[in-house]
């Protein structure tokens, strides 16, 4: 059997590709030439039958997929979306795919994980809290797999531990382990801000931004040997949080 | 499966392989390769002989194969291609057979993708001839059947899930990238 794949017509690669996952197609794209050049098409029919099998019809009309401007970055913010089997359990997500709830549990903290992890690359990421309020304990931030997602009574619990670093946006303070990495953040975040997060494991730094606007707050020194997942945790009853995957951040 | 027969009628018709191999199948049956279906429809009822028609794209050996997915597929019915409307031929005009399929043109696929789940034929056949699956292919595409296309892009697309792109490209013998 010869290179039978390269002899295959375009149209009938193309059929193929149409019956392959996300992260099949992912992994193609890195086997030769002609796979590269015929998944660089991020708007192909390959990566609108990706996006058609993501998530649900809410997902695919929210409004938040409306700065995403291909297929293929719309199937990827659905694999990189939150993980509601990967939260507390007191953490549903809502019919977009995108937007976790937290019931109205006493004395409890919750947080959630992305579904996709990065060792390698920079990444953006957008956080909204949806409201009704930070409460006493919102953060927001990156964690391993390690890191717990429920704690009980009201406690900042992403950055609690070694396997978390968050902005607290209820304390204004950026924390892992527990410990405060900086005392008194100067920055108003208000319920419905765009936070702009920007993973970067090539230097180990997570910065942020508001609403696209230039803020001088950033968590140096991240590990680079084990994959960071976008996190978020939250005490009030009823939050709601979206995370939107961004892809690779645009220059400038 | 190679037939002997000259003279052909009553519906039947010879396929030619690239090398060679005649095959003699009912019209029904080779209707099943929606590139024929056009010539077929246009032969109306002439009944008397017809020139073999060279499919010099497919062996012998896979168009052996590709009948025997016709036959099956005519018999149970199920996925068939739905009954065009009959064409009003003029039998006064000497009918000319077209001896080249027509090329398939790009179709837009399906969303979302259509049911795959093979039957129990489908399965059996398909491990049949699981060594020549891209032969299987280039033959389904060629003479655009579409079920068993759709049944072979899936399982292609089973054979690279899970697999890292070295292993992908093992499996299907594509060379390095320079």
């Amino acid at each position: 059997m010869a290179d039978m794949m390269s002899l295959l017509p375009h149209f009938v690669l193309e059929r193929i590709f149409i019956y392959t996952s996300f992260k099949d197609l992912i992994r193609c794209s890195m086997v030769c030439k002609k796979w590269y050049s015929l998944l660089s098409d991020e708007d192909s029919v390959i990566w609108r039958a990706k996006f058609e099998d993501a998530g649900t019809r809410h997902f695919r009309n929210s409004k938040h997929l409306s700065e995403l401007q291909t297929f293929r970055s719309k199937a990827l913010a659905y694999e990189c979306a939150w993980n509601g089997q990967d939260a507390s359990k007191n953490i549903y997500i809502k019919d977009d795919c995108l937007t976790l709830h937290r019931k109205p549990v006493a004395q409890s903290s919750d947080g959630i994980r992305g579904k996709t992890g990065f060792l390698r690359g920079q990444h953006y990421f957008v956080v909204i809290f949806q409201g009704p309020s930070f409460g006493s304990a919102a953060l927001v931030g990156v964690c391993t797999k390690d890191a717990p997602m429920q704690k009980g009574g009201y406690v900042p619990l992403l950055g609690n531990n070694e396997h978390g670093w968050a902005w607290d946006l209820s304390q204004k303070k950026l924390k892992h382990d527990g410990e405060v990495l900086e005392e008194s953040i100067e920055v108003e975040v208000k319920i419905k801000d765009k936070i702009g997060m920007m993973l970067d494991m090539e230097t180990g730094r997570l910065k942020f931004n508001i609403n696209g606007e230039f803020i001088n707050v950033a968590i140096t020194n991240l590990p680079r040997d084990k994959p960071l997942y976008p996190s978020a945790s939250a005490v009030y009853g009823n939050s709601e949080i979206t995370l939107i995957y961004y892809g690779k951040p645009v220059v400038g | 499966m190679a037939s002997p027969a000259k003279v052909t009628g009553g519906g039947k018709l010879i396929l030619i392989s690239g090398d060679g191999e005649r095959h003699e199948v009912s019209r029904e049956t080779a209707k099943i390769f929606r590139a024929l279906e056009t010539m077929i429809e246009s032969l109306g009822d002439k009944e008397e002989l017809v020139e073999p028609i060279p499919l010099p794209n497919v062996s012998g050996s896979v168009l052996g194969r590709m009948i025997a997915w016709s036959e099956h597929h005519v018999t149970t019915c199920s996925f068939s291609a739905e009954a065009p409307p009959s064409s009003p031929i003029n039998s006064e005009v000497p009918v000319q057979p077209v001896v080249r399929p027509k090329v398939p043109k790009r179709r837009q696929p399906q969303f979302p993708p259509p049911d795959v789940v093979p039957t129990a034929w489908e399965k059996d056949f398909l491990e049949r001839n699981r060594e020549d699956l891209y032969d299987l292919l280039l033959a389904a595409n060629y003479l655009d059947v579409k079920r068993l296309m759709d049944l072979l892009c899936a399982r292609v697309a089973d054979l690279i899930k899970g697999k890292d792109p070295a292993k992908i490209r093992k499996t299907f013998h594509v060379p390095e990238p320079s």
